[in-house]
């Protein structure tokens, strides 16, 4: 059965507003009944050299935010979009990345093994089905990507359409990253929306439009300090716990944790989109004066993929470990980009389920000495670190009759 | 407040400072006051490979150490067999077999580039044998090679708590006031069963340390809700000739077997791996003989070798995805044999046949089988 049928329209919308390397806003006609299965298109950077996108994000690294306005009011967004779309990669089985993913946001993700017996006796056994294409310096030439906005706005997951004689003033607003490669030119992007047409079936949805709850993802973040002080000679532990508010007075679900070193790792691959797995890592969650987990909680890499694949589903990793011998009888096991992203994916993640009063995460790690203590702190295993939070809340869009709304925590 | 949510740790009982080949690890779960949450069991701890008692040298150009584990069973390697028993119901499931089973699953439901999923990476499963020297040096620090710990792993073991189905959509909880304690006892393989290559030798070792048994559970909503589950049976029996046939008794209703070949003189060796799924030499004929619900003598004859295969997928419930392609048989790897009875069958009292025929001279062959039954708790 076809989804298209006459009595819905599918619109190409222009931005409104459209800054180059800065924003772009997309506004709606009245008394629309808008499909909640937008789609953003055309995005991409025109550069003066050759750029390869990171290869987690891909070309949606050049989104800094999307936010979807009523007015002023903001029915939901999703704040650091290039880290968050980082991890909806990884957060895919390898399958789908190898054959759907990779293609639609130009990511490197999807990973292809050649075994020896299959005919493969010098190259790397493990190595990417596609990197990504590099950007080039016209408009027509350079690679653009698709976005569905399901996959960021979770408000549009549940909603199956969007009234504009309810959201009056709706408006979706782009934020672009202006430094992702040198001399960059955003593309314009543009917006594909289904509308219901029929008048009839528009009535009865409108009639029936009594709101939804939906899971927002919300974020929060804190720094670690570097490990070394002066006078430090020797590796050294560093055990750190802080309290995060972002989360106070709200229920929250599943969360997940991005560490973003300081340092740039992995130059032509994960860049500071990743998140970096330190040595004797732990991480732990103390919930309403309570630990989550038992003890030092995540304390190796397998349990931070096993939490990963229990809380949020499987994820598209070949190895969780910051090194490994990497040849065997003089073959490489892993390419060069793929040994370059070793531990540059430890996401760690928990389910909590319950109305956060106080939060405070506690982190640990062991500093690897190196020379000295400038030429340590260097190190992304020990450099000061960003941790990320993303957090799904649950909200309530509530509808009264004569159409105004609320929304407000669950 | 109850928590909704909680996360168990359990020690084992008979706490040691590491665990190796013949030894038990029991651990108890206790809930009191709430219900498990069936299918988030999981065993973690660490696993460090030794040889003449130091780490495993980093292998280079010139391979220092060919020592494996078998990339689609990882760490189940270890287990040879799980008891689970239930405090009001006795014992439920007798796992022998462990992971060769695995093994099977593994052959029949994922594909090498499957292996490239975090669920697997977890349990050291890996795409493919000759990364496992590298991987079973250690995890080392990127920055200084000298930092070294264990292998960690964590992983789901496939037996009777994690193969639960809900029932009436009621949910896949199982209250404590049903159940009271439970105790599984995992028995650790022998060290050739685990490691193999060239490079095993009588100073080859595994230790596992830091163990936990870890579970989720949700507060006690005093819905009485059941739950089924899937529990094997296991069976060795010999093969000594080109006709032979297999026959077993199995106290259970039965919905299919599965069943998986070595030769025995790779069994138990330091160089050969004990729980390869072997072809069975120049297979002609496979038969299954028994008598179906309604108490119909059936006789499957099967004399195609891709309708062999296409019943052992059956069997093994995902004929889909697997890694039993003709290449894989030419690679000794991935073979077995198999039916799904399309039902339950009731075995307890009667004897199922399993009759092979085969054209070559067969030197003595190990065949594996497991009744797949279920249970209702």
């Amino acid at each position: 059965m076809s989804f298209y049928k006459s009595s819905i329209k599918t619109s190409l919308i222009d931005p409104a507003s459209y800054q180059v390397n800065r924003r772009a806003e997309f506004r709606f006609g009245k008394d629309q009944v808008l499909l909640s299965n937008m789609r953003l298109a055309n995005i991409g950077i025109v550069t003066g050299a050759a750029y390869t996108p990171n290869k987690a994000a891909g070309l949606m690294e050049v989104i800094k935010s999307i936010t979807l306005y009523d007015g002023s009011q903001v029915l939901d967004q999703m704040l650091k979009f290039d880290m968050y779309s980082a991890f909806k990669n990884y957060n895919k089985d390898n399958s789908t990345n190898y054959n759907l993913s990779t293609w639609l946001n130009d990511s490197g993700m999807g990973y292809n093994v050649k075994s020896k017996r299959r005919g493969n006796t010098t190259g790397p056994r493990i190595q990417s089905f596609k990197n990504p294409t590099t950007t080039k310096t016209t408009e027509a030439t350079t690679p653009k990507i698709w976005l569905d906005l399901k996959e960021c706005l979770p408000i549009l997951q549940s909603l199956l359409y969007v009234p504009t004689s309810v959201f009056k003033n709706l408006r979706l607003v782009v934020e672009f990253n202006d430094n992702v490669a040198a001399n960059q030119t955003t593309t314009t992007p543009f917006l594909i929306v289904d509308e219901m047409w029929d008048s009839s079936v528009k009535n009865k949805l409108l009639t029936e439009f009594k709101g939804v709850d939906f899971v927002s993802v919300e974020t929060d973040s804190l720094v670690i300090d570097q490990v070394f002080k002066v006078g430090d000679v020797t590796d050294k532990p560093q055990s750190i716990t802080r309290q995060l508010k972002g989360f106070n007075n709200k229920t929250l679900n599943r969360m997940f944790v991005a560490k973003q070193p300081s340092v740039v790792v992995g130059a032509d691959t994960i860049r500071t989109l990743g998140s970096q797995l330190h040595f004797n890592e732990t991480d732990n969650i103390r919930i309403n004066g309570r630990n989550l987990l038992v003890g030092n909680g995540i304390d190796t890499p397998a349990k931070s993929l096993a939490s990963l694949t229990d809380t949020y589903g499987t994820c598209n990793s070949y190895l969780n470990y910051q090194a490994i011998p990497d040849a065997y009888n003089t073959q490489a096991l892993l390419s060069a980009n793929e040994a370059d992203m070793l531990g540059l994916q430890d996401y760690r993640c928990f389910r909590v389920g319950e109305r956060v009063l106080q939060l405070d995460y506690q982190f640990g790690r062991l500093g690897v000495f190196e020379t000295d203590v400038a030429t340590s702190n260097a190190l992304a295993n020990n450099s000061s670190t960003t941790l990320h939070f993303f957090g799904e809340v649950p909200k309530r869009l509530q509808v009264n009759e004569d159409k105004t709304y609320l929304i407000a925590y669950n | 407040m109850t928590t909704p949510f909680l996360y168990h740790s359990v020690e084992p009982e008979n706490s040691k400072a590491s665990y190796t080949e013949y030894d038990n690890v029991d651990f108890v779960m206790n809930f009191e006051g709430r219900k498990l949450i069936c299918n988030t069991v999981r065993l973690e701890g660490l696993l460090r490979v030794t040889t003449a008692g130091a780490n495993l040298p980093t292998p280079g150009g010139n391979i220092d150490k060919r020592i494996y584990l078998d990339p689609s069973v990882g760490i189940h390697s270890v287990l040879d067999g799980i008891q689970t028993s239930i405090l009001t119901l006795g014992s439920v499931e007798n796992f022998n077999g462990y992971s060769r089973y695995v093994g099977m699953t593994e052959d029949c439901t994922t594909f090498h580039n499957d292996m490239c999923n975090s669920e697997n990476l977890s349990e050291l499963k890996f795409p493919f044998l000759d990364i496992m020297p590298s991987i079973l040096t250690g995890e080392e620090a990127v920055d200084d090679a000298n930092l070294n710990n264990p292998n960690s792993f964590s992983f789901k073991p496939q037996f009777v708590l994690n193969t639960a189905s809900q029932v009436n959509n009621q949910g896949l909880g199982m209250s404590f006031n049903k159940t009271g304690t439970i105790r599984v006892v995992f028995s650790l393989a022998r060290i050739n069963d685990v490691l193999f290559g060239p490079d095993v030798d009588g100073t080859t070792n595994y230790t596992l340390t830091n163990l936990r048994l870890v579970f989720t559970s949700m507060p006690e909503d005093n819905v009485e809700n059941n739950t089924t589950h899937k529990v094997k049976y296991h069976i060795k029996q010999s093969i000594l000739s080109r006709t032979t046939n297999i026959s077993s008794n199995i106290p259970a209703k039965c919905s299919g077997v599965s069943c998986s070949f070595i030769a025995q003189s790779k069994e138990n060796t330091t160089v050969d791996n004990s729980i390869n799924r072997e072809n069975f030499p120049d297979l002609q004929e496979l038969q299954f003989l028994f008598n179906n619900n309604t108490n119909e003598y059936i006789t499957y004859q099967i004399r195609d070798h891709d309708e062999v295969m296409l019943r052992y997928l059956q069997s093994m419930g995902n004929p889909n995805r697997s890694r039993t392609q003709l290449t894989e048989n030419a690679g000794k790897h991935s073979y077995g044999v198999g039916l799904d009875f399309q039902g339950l069958v009731d075995l307890s009292n009667q004897t199922f046949n399993v009759v092979l025929n085969s054209n070559s001279e067969i030197s003595s062959y190990s065949m594996h089988l497991y009744f797949h039954s279920m249970i209702e708790v």
